[in-house]
């Protein structure tokens, strides 16, 4: 027992704070706000439960992909690649959710506010991050800016910097208040494209596709199924490169997928390299582009050499194809590092240059378009 | 505990919200530590995720192995992974907010009156001498954890008002700097409010509830010390990864 104050004010504004923060932010809160909307015949607005330990970013539900120009059919040879800059690739994914209709942003502002023009090109679209990025220090937070704005994503950053914290979506989400949810979601859509848009390929681009994305008759059980990546022709030995640098979530094997890599990009963007006839890495490493973490083979439920390549956005697998435009619009070669700062942006084989000279030349097995 | 005692009508005011302290107060207690506990619960579910990739890999490879079994492998992929992960983080985070918030609504206060007639004077006197005399699992963990629970729940409040602030401001009312120093000024506000009304009860409450537990298993000629174990196992890990993550306290003084 506990001795009573005759007075209650702090205590019940104390005690409101408490239960706001709880009923908003917390899956117990969630809970009792389902039971009061049962109760009281109303809708609950409080999110699934699960969904409290995402942030609301790069959540596993069904995200729409960007329209593109139509992909390869199978056995199609996989079009030239020409190098895209990470900068570029984020344009492209910021751009595609931009486009979306009834997507709200704050794109044009943003460009007002820089001296920019509006927003209406993936190239446009790619100098405005930038310059967002110069003002504010990380890719997420200028793309964060094109939704909240220049100052709420600045404020997000600095917060998460005071607790020495990178600044990733996640935890600049951790730092904004309730009902920022679509901006949130938009923002961490417009990175999970952009990542997926600088990811370079697994193989030699050109190398031929056996089975593509999608619905098929599995080759060994018969009957129709999801095929969750595309499969690519390669001899056996061949080296399999990771598409941009991550962290390995797992280097395993079992009789089905054989010896596989997963490795994870950040930004809710996975790759998977299943069949190999080895494994050149172990979870938890750290891999940089274009390492070698892998030697393609024929082991698992497979009928021939091959590499079955996975790209997997907000947990969920997508055709890596449609981050690879036709005429060398996006996909090929990605330096690991910033792209092109503003007044001039660099192009072509000057930007790659560049890039190289800033982050680092890759090994020189490594692919380079010419 | 000192405070500045309100004057006049706010007084009034005061007093009136006082009686209802009975229904407040334990919502109140239990709402902190229920805001610590999810923020604790935060922090491990990538681990969990992390956890479960690995479990996932050692089962695929024991399915694969049988005809019978290896259509199963397919089955459990990133977002099945993934809603395991968080749904083992979400009953971990439910069995702790039942074993060490639910508890906080057995807050109880007597008023003057009672107190005068109890011999009951002051709530942690005599269960912090047992504590001392006696210590045991749950009289040392539930206060402690509790207590780092507490400090998380309050530091999220503080963020989240804080930043409401700021954004409510900044757009129309103030300019950023100022917008982010009133802001910063009403963030420490709310956890001083927290922490110095409903914190130090909470832990507090934790150790009276615990020692009740404690008392009532050596009435029953029970040992005492395996009272609370299961709570204390099962909380410890979230309030050591809460701790792990206190660096991010530092962002008060930055």
């Amino acid at each position: 027992m506990f001795r009573a104050s005759p007075r209650g004010l702090l205590d019940f504004v104390a005690t409101a704070l408490c239960l706001w923060a709880a009923a908003w932010h917390t899956p117990v809160g969630a809970l009792g706000r389902g039971v009061v909307a049962k109760v009281s015949g109303a809708t609950s607005s409080a999110r699934p439960l699960l969904a409290y330990f995402s942030g609301g970013v790069y959540d596993a539900r069904e995200v729409e992909l960007p329209r593109l120009e139509p992909m390869p059919g199978p056995e199609a040879p996989l079009p030239g690649a020409a190098p895209v800059s990470a900068g570029d690739a984020l344009g492209h994914g910021v751009y595609a959710v931009l486009s979306r209709p009834g997507t709200t942003s704050r794109a044009e502002a943003l460009g007002a506010r820089y001296g920019l023009g509006p927003p209406d090109s993936p190239l446009a679209v790619a100098t405005l991050v930038a310059r967002a990025r110069d003002e504010l220090g990380s890719d997420e937070a200028a793309v964060l800016a094109l939704f909240v704005g220049p100052e709420v994503a600045g404020y997000a950053t600095a917060r998460a910097r005071a607790e020495g914290a990178a600044p990733t979506l996640e935890v600049l989400a951790r730092q904004l208040p309730p009902g920022r949810s679509s901006a949130l979601e938009a923002a961490s859509q417009a990175l999970m494209f952009g990542t997926a848009f600088g990811l370079s390929w697994p193989v030699a681009p050109g190398t031929r596709i056996t089975s593509p994305f999608g619905l098929r008759a599995h080759p060994t059980l018969g009957r129709q199924q999801l095929h969750t990546g595309v499969d690519l022709s390669v001899p056996e030995g061949t080296p399999v490169k990771v598409v941009a640098a991550g962290v390995v979530r797992r280097a395993s094997e079992d009789a089905v997928n054989g010896k596989v890599v997963i490795v994870d990009h950040g930004r809710g963007v996975t790759t998977a390299y299943c069949h190999n006839s080895r494994l050149l890495v172990t979870a938890g490493q750290h891999v940089e582009a274009g390492q070698a973490v892998s030697v393609s083979g024929n082991t698992g439920r497979s009928t021939g050499p091959h590499l079955h390549y996975q790209l997997e956005l907000g947990r969920r697998p997508v055709d890596p194809l449609r981050f690879r435009g036709r005429g060398g619009a996006v996909g090929g070669l990605v330096p690991a590092s910033p792209g092109p700062r503003l007044p001039e942006p660099a192009t072509g084989r000057r930007a790659l240059e560049e890039a190289f000279e800033r982050a680092g030349r890759p090994p020189e097995d490594t692919e380079v378009p010419p | 505990m000192h405070s500045v005692e309100p004057t006049g009508r706010l007084a009034q005011v005061s007093g009136l919200f006082g009686l209802f302290r009975w229904g407040f107060m334990p919502l109140g207690l239990f709402a902190l530590v229920s805001v610590g506990v999810h923020a604790a619960a935060d922090v491990i579910d990538e681990h969990l995720l992390t956890l479960v990739d690995g479990l996932d890999a050692w089962a695929d490879a024991r399915l694969a192995a049988f005809e019978a079994t290896a259509a199963w492998v397919d089955r459990v992929g990133p977002f099945e992974r993934t809603v395991v992960a968080r749904a083992l983080a979400l009953a971990w985070e439910l069995a702790v907010a039942v074993l060490v918030a639910a508890p906080q609504l057995g807050y109880r206060e007597l008023n003057e009156v009672e107190r005068r007639l109890s011999w009951v004077k002051d709530a942690w006197r005599a269960p912090w001498l047992r504590l001392l005399r006696a210590p045991t699992p749950a009289r040392l963990l539930r206060p402690a954890v509790t207590a780092v629970f507490a400090a998380g729940g309050a530091y999220a409040l503080a963020r989240l008002v804080e930043a409401t602030l700021f954004v409510t401001l900044q757009s129309d009312v103030a300019s950023p700097p100022v917008a982010e120093a009133v802001a910063r000024g009403g963030g420490w506000v709310a956890l001083a409010l927290v922490v110095g009304r409903l914190g130090w009860r909470a832990v507090l409450r934790a150790l009276e509830h615990a020692d009740a537990a404690c008392e009532a298993a050596l009435k029953r000629a029970a040992p005492a010390w395996p009272v609370g174990l299961v709570g204390a196992v099962v909380a410890l890990p979230l309030a050591v990864a809460l701790v792990l993550q206190s660096q991010a306290l530092l962002a008060l003084v930055r």
